[in-house]
């Protein structure tokens, strides 16, 4: 309670935090520390990239966040709460596309939407919206057909469209784009940047990829190596609206993926 | 498929057929085998044609009337109590053993015991019929709820689904094809209880005219209520093949695009 309490006033004195993480640690039965007293934050409307090694914790944190389980220690605060699955201020996207094999893609899109709602016919701004975010992510004309007729990238398109149609001011997103390739990539991360600069909500994102942490990103954050823990953090003071060709450009761009290689290769060394 | 392709199909299939029924008066007409044993094609022909509407076919309506009730209550009951057991895990753990026990006895040995209690006639044909398909549905509904894809569950706990929704949306249509095999195997397996049934005792049905004509030796008239129970099994499973296809054809794999 005591620990909740100072939160609150951290949170009055700067820019308001939607998401705290302090001192988290976590250890799965039995084995070694996975996530070691990590503490990290993310300002409401702030788009945050964590990248890390494989298996350092990146996906054990979120699952956190989105109280899906609970951490052994420390504390986490979402928007003034304790975490709790189904809340509907907090959107997940995972790794995998976990979309229901029975449903046609535009039924899928609205999964999330109906359930928050608890109707099972959407309002015709609803459906709009979910047309327009198909076509956004490269798939107009695929609402009719079914998740086994499309590659992974699609399916994986289509959760994307799931997890955005969701009025979440809180996103949380696993690798959303790490089965892609580069081209289906470089639209969808310029879709998710328009998206974001559309709403600002809040995102809290997971890469291996550097390249996308820099364009994305307010703030990347590193993570060490198994037992994760963030090891530093680098401001992306890149102008936005952000255009992702053109940042290839930008001698402000490669000066800073220069800098995170190094801050991540430290890490990758066995 | 092309109309060609298909017209090759039956064509073949019809070929077959008759190039059986040719073995088959073969090797009678040439006395390697004696009629008494295998009867003739042209025989049984004759026994069908003869004793189609009086004889065989009441007794396949009633063959088929026990096969039908007997599927439906397979059916309710037996996709009842596996979500009964998905939802009380307790329940499971507890009756584990018994239905392991029921399910793996030979179900022909309790026959005897259905006859005594419900009497020659229906009730104790579909109860043997009952017995079989019951643990068949069950299984197939309990294993089809269970091995849910892990990430469909989280999905559904992070989006906030009520145990209601998470049923009704998410488990519930994931099993609804690993329940649809389970009927299809308990409408066959319903067929082969009431058929056994009637040969152990019944007073109508083709298993017991199946044991009466062979008491007498009448092996055109045996032959013949063979071609009648295949064709009866065959007819069945297009039945489930194509209701199957029309309700999820859509998107299971199993239908359009393996099924000849
Ligand atoms: N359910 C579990 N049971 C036991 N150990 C687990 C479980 N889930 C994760 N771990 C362990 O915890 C560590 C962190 O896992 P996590 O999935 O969070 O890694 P990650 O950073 O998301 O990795 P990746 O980048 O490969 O997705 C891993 O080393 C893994 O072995
Ligand atoms: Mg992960």
């Amino acid at each position: 309670m005591a620990r909740y309490e100072t939160l609150r006033e951290d949170e009055l004195a700067s820019d308001r935090k939607q998401v705290v993480v302090e001192q988290v640690s976590h250890s799965f039965a039995g084995q070694m520390l996975a996530v070691d007293e990590m503490s990290f934050t993310v300002g409401a409307g702030e788009f945050v990239v964590i990248v890390g090694p494989s298996g350092c914790g990146k996906t054990t944190i979120l699952n956190i966040i989105a109280g899906l389980m609970r951490q052994q220690t420390g504390e986490v605060i979402v928007d003034g709460q304790a975490p709790r699955a189904g809340r509907h201020d907090v959107a997940y996207m995972f790794a995998q596309d976990a979309l229901l094999p029975w449903r046609k893609v535009i039924d899928n899109v609205l999964f999330g939407v109906e359930i928050q709602t608890g109707s099972r016919r959407p309002s015709r701004e609803v459906r709009e919206n979910a047309e327009s975010l198909l076509s956004m992510v490269g798939l107009s004309g695929f609402g009719d057909a079914y998740p086994r007729q499309l590659s992974h990238g699609m399916r994986q398109r289509v959760a994307l469209a799931r997890t955005f149609l969701m009025p979440s001011p809180i996103l949380l997103m696993d690798e959303p784009f790490g089965a892609l390739d580069a081209h289906t990539k470089l639209m969808l991360e310029q879709g998710l940047l328009r998206l974001w600069d559309r709403d600002k909500r809040t995102v809290l994102f997971i890469t291996h990829d550097l390249a996308e942490a820099i364009c994305l990103a307010d703030r990347v954050l590193i993570c060490t190596a198994r037992p994760g823990k963030i090891k530093s953090e680098i401001e992306i003071d890149l102008p936005r609206p952000r255009d992702i060709n053109q940042l290839q450009h930008d001698p402000k761009y490669h000066e800073l993926y220069q800098k995170i290689w190094e801050d991540m290769s430290l890490e990758m060394q066995m | 498929m092309h109309i060609w392709e298909k017209l090759f199909l039956y064509a073949g299939r019809l070929l077959i057929f008759a190039g059986l029924a040719f073995v088959w008066w073969a090797i009678v007409a040439l006395g390697w085998v004696d009629k008494l044993f295998i009867s003739t094609p042209q025989d049984v022909a004759v026994f069908l044609y003869q004793n189609f509407s009086n004889e065989l076919v009441p007794n396949m309506l009633a063959t088929l009337l026990a096969t039908l009730i007997a599927f439906a209550m397979s059916g309710i009951f037996g996709i009842m109590a596996g979500l009964l057991l998905v939802e009380v895990p307790l329940l499971k753990k507890l009756t584990d053993p018994f239905l392991t026990a029921f399910n793996s006895m030979p179900r022909i040995a309790l026959a005897p015991i259905f006859i005594l209690w419900f009497g020659i006639g229906l009730p104790s044909k579909v109860a043997l019929a009952f017995s079989l398909g019951f643990f068949i549905v069950l299984t197939s509904t309990f294993a089809g709820m269970k091995n849910i894809d892990p990430i469909l569950i989280r999905l559904s706990r992070s989006l906030g689904c009520s145990g209601w929704q998470q049923f009704t949306k998410i488990t519930l249509p994931w099993a609804v094809p690993s329940v649809f095999a389970g009927l299809k195997l308990a409408l066959i397996y319903s067929f082969l209880g009431v058929v056994t049934s009637e040969m152990l005792a019944s007073k109508i049905g083709l298993g017991q005219l199946i044991m009466y004509y062979s008491g007498i030796l009448r092996m055109d008239a045996v032959m013949g209520i063979l071609i009648v129970m295949a064709v009866v099994a065959v007819a069945l499973t297009l039945i489930a093949d194509s209701i199957e296809a029309a309700l999820l054809g859509s998107w299971t794999e199993s239908s359009a695009s393996t099924k000849a």
